[in-house]
């Protein structure tokens, strides 16, 4: 799962970043909103946190911005106002949802997977193929029985294959989605992932196509 | 002492009337005593005219029939006296008549024995038996005949007494209708004052619209603009107080959030080096938010309103270098040179303690923002017009867009990442205004920013 943060706070946006990898989420970290519509452009990122009390454009202008380019990727609204004003504000503009700062890291993760999985229009928090099961929130997979351990990447990766059950995705895009602009990539990194779970969860499930990429179905 | 106007009003106009009526009766009675006096007097000296003008006559016509004249004087004046007794007035008219030469003497009915007077000519005053008279006596030109008429003082007394009770009358009548009418006047003429203090009392401490000026008399409408006003200010600063609480407590949110996220990451993470960095993060930010509470403290004292009067004549280059002194360990860390141009004492009439808080908000922003081995320039000048203070580093500058707004609350550059908390600024604005001084930003002789404040000689300082 990729994430777009926009907040200008070093020290939240530097935890938000650092707890949610403990999350596998990653994420992307811009202190302001200048850069926005070209990240959004380049990357597809599966939701936007969004701090409202940025320097320069507010968090509010942005989201305008971002629903007129057509983007419909959630969006959580990170705000020090409590008002119900505020709230509602954000939530017309087009905000699915919002959390009063301070807020509890473990909740931003669990609204986070709400806000992906209703956006891939599931509505169970599991994932499922066969006897493959996938708990996100808990971080957990059995396959029968038997409880699989995986590594973070490994675990994105997995996760991002069973979100698109169904549908190729390649190499580039797998990319994208389980690694941050600031992390290096080694040009087999995803084969070697792909060998890696395949050796846990057994050789089928996951369907290698030729020249395209990946996929479970 | 407080003391009520209506009452006092009320205790003026009810005793001066009071006094007038009385004074009006008093004078009244005087008059009409003094009228009834003179009434009489001549009524009495008439009588007398009249009796001896009769007696005379009788006496004339009667001279050669000596015999016959006491007689028949004597049935006229009978006659007289009964016509007398006519008129209530004249019943106790009483009169003597004598003879000198001729030992003639008459009584009327109601008059002593003894003669009422002496022999002359005028009126007189008598006291016989208990009984007051006034006397009229008069004597015919040959000083033969005298008459004596007589009246009780107890006659005009009475009809004094009379016309002093019907004046009096009205006076305990009236007099009762007329304070009732000036208290009902007075109290309706009070009635605004009461309508305003009810408005007032009504009122609670939020309730700061202004009080209605309608129907209100001209005297009083000074007093309810001056109130107005003061309602006007002190809404400002409640609304302002307000709106700064929330602010600041909405600012911080966000390092609390930090420290927050950062403990979790700390708490959670098996990794030591991840859970040194969240470490470091939470007392960085504990000493980020310590700072910016400070800093809301500090506006919160330099508050319109708040007692910081304290101006007296201090020496500018002395708080400079002082400041500077302060600062010195944090420029050293970037190895920034810090340095002021002046050494001579500048007289200043100033709150030195602001004075100083502004400085060091300035070098702090100064250092914050310059690059490491750069320079922060102070410079003094005193000029006949006034102080004037700047300050340049070679950091990156600010925009223009960035000048409108850098000054007003938790607002922070654009441009920049350094952790401030937003409100240096606005402290240093908040400062220069207490002294009347102007702030222009400007782009320093090395890009950087400078930061001139002029403090003018002549205005003083604002006391709020």
């Amino acid at each position: 799962m990729r994430l777009l943060l926009i907040e200008d706070d070093e020290i939240l946006g530097d935890g938000i970043v650092a707890g949610l990898k403990e999350f596998s989420y990653i994420t992307d970290w811009l202190r302001d909103g200048r850069q926005m519509e070209s990240a959004i452009a380049s990357t597809e990122y599966d939701a936007i946190i969004l701090d409202l009390g940025l320097p320069g454009e507010s968090g509010l202008t942005l989201l305008v911005k971002l629903r007129k380019m057509g983007k419909n990727l959630p969006v959580l609204i990170l705000t020090a106002r409590d008002t119900i004003d505020d709230k509602v504000k954000g939530l017309d503009l087009g905000a699915d949802d919002y959390m009063i700062k301070p807020f509890d890291l473990d909740e931003l993760a669990a609204r986070l997977r709400a806000l992906i999985r209703r956006d891939h229009g599931r509505t169970s928090p599991l994932l499922k193929h066969n006897d493959l099961e996938m708990n996100p929130a808990e971080h957990s997979v059995v396959k029968g029985n038997t409880t699989i351990e995986l590594s973070a990447k490994e675990f994105s990766l997995l996760q991002l294959l069973m979100e698109n059950s169904g549908k190729a995705l390649s190499k580039r895009k797998i990319e994208d989605n389980i690694y941050a602009w600031s992390e290096e990539i080694e040009s087999n990194a995803i084969e070697v992932h792909i060998h890696n779970i395949r050796k846990k969860i057994g050789p089928d499930i996951i369907k290698t196509i030729r020249d395209v990429g990946y996929i479970i179905k | 002492m407080p003391y009520s106007i209506r009452q006092r009003l009320l205790v003026f106009i009810l005793s001066l009337t009071f006094i007038s009526w009385s004074m009006i009766a008093v004078i009244n009675y005087f008059n009409a005593r003094s009228e009834i006096e003179e009434l009489f007097d001549t009524h009495l000296i008439q009588s007398a005219k009249v009796l001896l003008s009769l007696v005379d006559q009788e006496l004339y016509e009667q001279d050669h029939n000596a015999d016959e004249t006491g007689e028949n004087v004597l049935f006229q004046l009978k006659d007289v006296e009964e016509h007398l007794e006519k008129h209530k007035y004249e019943k106790l008219l009483a009169f003597q008549i004598s003879m000198n030469n001729a030992g003639f003497k008459f009584n009327s009915a109601g008059a002593p024995d003894e003669p009422l007077s002496d022999n002359t000519t005028g009126l007189s005053d008598i006291v016989v038996n208990g009984i007051h008279w006034r006397v009229y006596t008069l004597l015919d030109p040959a000083n033969i005949i005298v008459i004596r008429v007589a009246e009780p003082h107890s006659l005009r007394s009475d009809l004094v007494s009379e016309i002093a009770l019907s004046l009096l009358i009205p006076l305990f009548i009236g007099l009762p209708i007329i304070f009732i009418l000036i208290w009902k006047t007075v109290d309706i003429i009070f009635s605004p004052l009461n309508r305003i203090a009810e408005d007032i009392q009504r009122r609670n401490s939020a309730q700061l619209d202004p009080v209605s000026g309608f129907d209100v008399p001209t005297e009083i409408q000074p007093l309810i603009n001056a109130l107005n006003k003061l309602f006007y200010r002190l809404d400002r600063v409640i609304r302002n107080e307000r709106r700064f609480t929330a602010d600041a407590a909405h600012e911080l949110r966000t390092p609390l959030a930090g420290l927050k996220t950062q403990a979790q990451i700390a708490k959670r993470t098996q990794d030591p080096q991840k859970r040194e960095h969240a470490l470091q993060n939470i007392l960085k930010s504990v000493d980020r938010t310590t700072h910016l509470i400070e800093q809301l403290l500090t506006l919160a004292r330099l508050e319109p309103g708040v007692n910081n009067t304290n101006y007296s004549d201090c020496d500018l280059t002395r708080i400079v270098q002082e400041t500077i002194a302060d600062a010195l360990p944090l420029a050293g860390k970037k190895n920034i040179i810090l340095q002021v141009n002046e050494a001579n004492s500048i007289q200043i009439h100033a709150n030195a303690q602001a004075l100083s808080i502004l400085l060091r908000n300035l070098l702090d922003n100064a250092i914050r923002y310059t690059p490491e081995n750069g320079r922060v320039d102070v410079h003094l000048e005193d000029t006949p017009t006034g102080v004037s203070l700047s300050i340049a580093d070679n950091g990156p500058g600010i925009t223009d867009d960035d000048k409108e707004y850098v000054f007003k609350r938790f607002s922070r550059s654009n441009e920049n990442r350094e952790s401030g908390s937003g409100l240096g600024l606005s402290i240093v604005k908040q400062i220069a205004d207490l002294h009347h001084a102007v702030i222009n930003l400007s782009k320093s002789s090395e890009n950087g920013l400078q930061v001139d404040i002029f403090f003018p000689r002549a205005r003083q300082p604002v006391t709020t």
